[in-house]
Parts: C-alpha cells; structure tokens; sequence
C-alpha cells in the first residue's frame, strides 16, 4: 500500500463506525430529559400524587383480601353475611381495574408536569440543534422522547401494577391465589396499552409547543375534553363516540382483559367507576392506538418540518 | 482557491500524526483538502432568499465567516451541520452527503449561537450528557467532558448549574460540548458574545490552536479584530452572495481602487514627501498632516514598505512610525462590505 499526505494537516475521519453511532442513542436522549425532569420539583410533586394513589389501591386491596379471607371462613355458617361482605368491599379485580382507570388519570396529570416540556424545551431553547448536529436520526430522537416519556407510566402504572399484584398473590389464601395468578398479563397489557397512549400523546403535544407549562395543560384539556365529550355523547345515545373518550376505552379495555363487572358495592358509592364501557373492546384498543399514532405521526410531522437531517 | 490552503505554521511531525499515512509527499490543494464544500446552494425562507448561489470550499485551519446581520452566515453554518437542507446546490461535509449520512456528524462539533440549553445541569453533565450522543458509555463520556471543560478553562466551574454561569461561561461550555468528541471539523456561531477581555483571549488561542491542530475550524463572528487574532483566512458574505474568500492580505491586495493609506512619522515630513513623490511611481498622493507626520496612497504596500525608509535615509531622516490604518481586516470588511 502506498503511504501518501493528502494535505498538510488533514486528518482522516476515525473508521471506527461503532463510535459514530452509540448501540442505541436514544437512551442518552431519554437519560438526560428525565434527568432534567427529576430536578424539578413539580415532577417530585407529581410522584408523590401517583405514590399515593398506589398507596390507597394497596390498603384497598389488603383490606378486601382480608375480607375475603373473613368471607370464606363464614361462607359455611353464615353465607348471607359472605355474600353481603363480597357485594360491599367488590373483587380484587375491581380493584385492579380501578386501580388500572384512576392512575390513568394521575399519570396523565404527572406527565403533563414532567413531560410537557420534553420536546418543547428543545424547541424553546434551540436544543434541536445541538441534537441534530450529532449522529443521531429524528427516529433516534423521537424514540429517546418517547421512552423518557413512557418512563413517566411505566412507573406510575405498570411497575406499580405489578407490585401490587406480587403484594396481592403474596397475602391472598390459596383459594383466591389461583385466580390471582391469570390478571397477571391481561392487568399487564392494559397497563402498557394505557402507558404507550398517554406517552405517545403527551410527545406528540410537546412537539407542537414551545413553553413546558402550556403543553402540559394543553395535553391535561385535550384528554379532559375527549373524555367528557366522548362519554357525554355516548350518554345521550350516540354510543359510539364513547371510543372518543380514552379513559372509557381504558376502563373498557381494562375491564375487558380482566373480566370484570360494575364493581363492588363501596366502588359504586365511592364512583371509583363510571359504570359505563364501550360495547367492543377491541374497537376502544383500536381507539388507543390510533390516539398513540396519531401522537406520534405529530412528532415526526413536527420534527421532519423543523431539522432537515 | 489559494487562500485556502491549509495553515503553513503546522509542524511536518503534526501533519504526519494527523494523517497517519505518510509518504513525505505534501500535494498542492486538492478538492480532498476541501473538508465542508457548497456548490450552488441557495436557501430561501419565504420570500427571502438567505443564500444565493453560493460555491465555497473550506479546508483544515480557522476559517473567519464574516457578513453583516442576515448575510447569510448562520444559514451556510446550519446547512453544513444538517440543520437545513438547501433548495437547490450539494452540500458536503468530508465528502459525504450529511442529509443521508449522519454518522458524518461524528466528525462534527457545533457551537450555536444561543446559549439557554438545559439550566437545570451543570456544565460538565451537559457536555457529559452530548458527548454520550457520540456512542460513549458513560465513564468515556464523563472524562471527555472534563477534558474539554478543562481546555476551555472551566475545570473549576464545571459543577456550577448553566443556569448560575455567566455569559462567558456559558460561551465556553458550549465550546467546550462542541470539541468534547475530538470532532474534525468545528463550527463556532459567534463563540466569543459575552466573554470578558480575559476569557477572549483565551477562547482565541484555543480556536488558533485547533485550527493548528489540523481541525477545520470555521467562525462566525462580528468582531473583526478577534476574527483577525484567530486567523487570516476569511469568507466575506453579503446579501447571501459570496462576497470574497482567502487571505485578509491577499484580498486587500487585489482592491486596486483601493490604494493603501500609509501614515509615516518623521522629523521634517516636507522634504520626505517631494522625494516621495518624485521617486516613487507607486505613490498616488502625498499630504503633509502634522508637522512631524505625512500621509501618503500607494497601490504596492510592499514596495512602500521597503522604499520610503531607505529615503527617508538618503535624506537624513529617520522614520519613527509608520502606519497603514486601512490594510487590516476591518478596511476589508469596510470596503467589500460595507461601501459596496
């Protein structure tokens, strides 16, 4: 091979591939924004909401496998009393149901706080460019967004789901723990479902915005406003366009996967649950990932109008 | 383009490490030297047209990107650094198409021109944090930062929330996430906006000496003097057009419309400018403007330079000053630029 300068002072670009592109960059993406996020005190305040709202559903649940344990030991000599104390505190799938709708709810809130300015930040501050100019893809970035964002569910949500449920199987007598067992993966599928929806729609938002604050509400009002037109349309007898409103396709899909009713007697009194669903669930899961689409098709409309790369 | 070869003062040992082949065969410049090339862009924003027609080749060294407000220079900056994509034209950096190859953005390091990123970090973490982006893990990531934290000077600032720093400080952190990966190329949107006497200085002999380190270093900036510290090699933008590009010398040298103005301080400036003026065909115009100064137009700042001493000796005369006030880089701006 022939050695030869091309020029006084050029220096050849490093060969090595595998640095120019990291395994998978959009981790350092979603890294840095929750690590922005969590120097907030507003996203500490959020988690707090979230925590305690997990904390109430685990009284709640440890509370009705207590009674159930009580209901099985006089479903022998008292059965009315049984059956009257089952109808009051409800099933622990109702209460994962609740569980599942509720914190849909406080998720959203907690991601409006911190997940408003995810992108808006960027947009605000003219951080795109200092991404752009890297080795990353809009992909790259839409996805590190998007997993920062889904973080926000995942624990809120899921990760709690799962514990309470552990918690549950864990105290539930032997007779309870077998059904306990299935509401696993359906309890699981709709946590995701509802974390990838609430993820992908408050990025999708925070593409179009440029103040963290004013996302986030706005994200909080088109949630609210679907959920109330949807289900007050949906009253009055339109029936479909209850699968506007995704806390209904929520608790519909939710109810859906886990087999459950109307709920216990102190849900209904407490209106833990709205008593109304969707006819199909599949069609309230088509709703949600057509919101979760459509949240993203907003990111990558907004992110392939402002960086040409 | 002559006046864009690459810097003269770089060591033979430096380029040989640079180029990690060696030969000790040094070509002339070749399209291969050209590290960020633009043929025939134009870019428009609506109906403005920021650039038009543009044609430039920049190679290794500090390049100076010189223009008026809305010349154009951050849009050529943003088109090189895959912000924007041009209307019409190729834009190339190290030869390959940045709009379909990001990993050429490996080689690149960019210093925007706004400085409000991520108050909540501290310096270091917000370079740790870009550097990442690079495909370092963490630990890799980290040390580069603070290597380049310490090259700008802000090792001991480097904990400091952005938010708390000053302007200065915040220049020197962007520069510093901007040379974090080692890039080949670096472009610098206005570097120096906010930084005291101290911290110019320094930010301009660590953009001299990346220039000499073989980088393509290319800086915009309004500051015509700082710009002349760092280099002389400039690219004069006006009206989105490519005004000049190449040496500040060589430039002011082919402005035959412009003679030179040269301001010679001696004890009896009368007899010194009838000599002048008898002797010396290159001199247009001589005018006495104190009693111990004349000033005097030549075309050939070179030859005056070596002719008028040796006159002002025949004649006894000894020459205490001699000044050219309009042979510097701002005399350049002014007359391609501004009078233009």
């Amino acid at each position: 091979m022939r050695n030869q300068i091309f020029s006084t002072g050029y220096r050849p670009l490093p060969p090595a591939e595998a640095r120019a592109r990291g395994p998978w960059p959009a981790w350092p993406i979603a890294r840095t924004a929750l690590t922005l996020a969590w120097r907030r005190t507003g996203t500490k305040i959020a988690l707090m909401l979230c925590a305690a709202v997990v904390f109430a559903v685990g009284v709640g649940l440890v509370a009705q496998v207590l009674a159930e344990n009580a209901a099985q030991q006089l479903a022998e000599g008292q059965p009315l009393a049984a059956g009257m104390m089952r109808a009051v505190v409800g099933s622990v799938q109702d209460t994962f149901a609740i569980f599942l709708r509720t914190q849909f709810f406080f998720s959203a809130v907690a991601l409006a706080v911190i997940g408003g300015g995810l992108i808006a930040d960027d947009r605000h501050a003219g951080a795109l460019e200092l991404y752009f100019s890297r080795p990353l893809t809009r992909r790259d970035y839409a996805l590190g967004k998007l997993l920062a964002a889904l973080a926000v569910p995942l624990c809120t949500i899921v990760a709690p789901f799962v514990l309470l449920w552990l918690m549950t199987v864990g105290i539930a007598p032997p007779a309870l723990r077998g059904p306990m067992l299935g509401l696993l993966a359906p309890g699981l599928g709709g946590a995701l479902l509802a974390s990838l929806t609430l993820a992908a729609t408050v990025v999708g938002v925070s593409a179009h915005g440029e103040r963290r604050r004013t996302v986030g509400v706005i994200f909080v009002v088109i949630l609210l406003a679907l959920s109330a037109v949807g289900e007050g349309v949906a009253d009055a007898g339109f029936e479909l366009a209850g699968y506007l409103s995704p806390t209904r396709d929520v608790q519909t899909v939710v109810d859906s996967l886990l087999g459950v009713g109307v709920g216990g007697l102190a849900a209904q009194l407490l209106e833990l649950r709205s008593g109304s669903v969707n006819d199909s669930a599949w069609l309230s899961a088509g709703a949600l990932t057509l919101m979760t689409l459509a949240g993203l098709g907003a990111v990558g409309a907004r992110l392939r109008q402002e960086v040409a790369g | 383009m002559s006046a864009m070869t690459p810097s003269t003062e770089m060591s033979e040992e430096m380029s040989e490490e640079m180029s990690g082949e060696v030969s000790g065969e040094v070509s002339e410049e070749t399209p291969e030297t050209a590290r960020l090339i633009a043929r025939g862009v134009s870019k428009s924003f609506g109906p403005i047209r920021a650039l038009n027609e543009f044609d430039l080749e920049i190679g290794p060294g500090v390049t100076g990107l010189l223009g008026p407000n809305g010349s154009g220079k951050s849009t050529l900056l943003k088109l090189f650094s895959g912000q924007l994509r041009p209307d019409t034209g190729t834009v190339r950096v190290l030869g390959r198409d940045p709009f379909r190859d990001v990993s050429v953005f490996a080689a690149l390091g960019l210093c925007p021109e706004q400085d409000k990123f991520y108050e909540e970090l501290t310096g270091l973490d917000f370079v740790t944090a870009l550097t990442r982006l690079h495909g370092y893990d963490a630990r890799a990531a980290r040390e580069r930062a603070a290597a380049a934290m310490a090259r700008v000077g802000m090792t001991a600032h480097e904990r400091k929330p952005i938010r708390a720093m000053s302007r200065g400080m915040r220049q020197r952190t962007k520069i510093a996430q901007a040379i974090a990966h080692d890039p080949a190329i670096v472009l610098l949107d206005e570097p120096l906006t906010g930084a005291d006497p101290v911290a110019r200085a320094e930010l301009i002999e660590l953009i001299a000496r990346l220039g000499a380190e073989g980088r393509c270093v290319v800086v915009s900036s309004h500051v015509l003097h700082e710009v002349e510290a760092m280099t002389h090699q400039v690219v004069l933008i006006r009206f989105g057009r490519l005004r000049a590009q190449g040496d500040i010398v060589r430039l002011r040298t082919l402005l035959d419309d412009r003679p030179y103005r040269i301001r010679v301080t001696t004890d009896a400036p009368r007899p010194l400018a009838s000599r002048l003026l008898e002797r010396l065909d290159h001199v247009r115009a001589v005018s006495v403007v104190a009693d111990d100064a004349l000033e005097l137009t030549t075309l050939e700042l070179d030859r005056a330079c070596f002719d008028i001493p040796q006159l002002a000796g025949e004649l006894g005369q000894t020459v205490r000053g001699f000044t050219s006030p309009d042979a510097d880089l701002e005399s350049l701006y002014r007359y391609l630029i501004e009078e233009a």
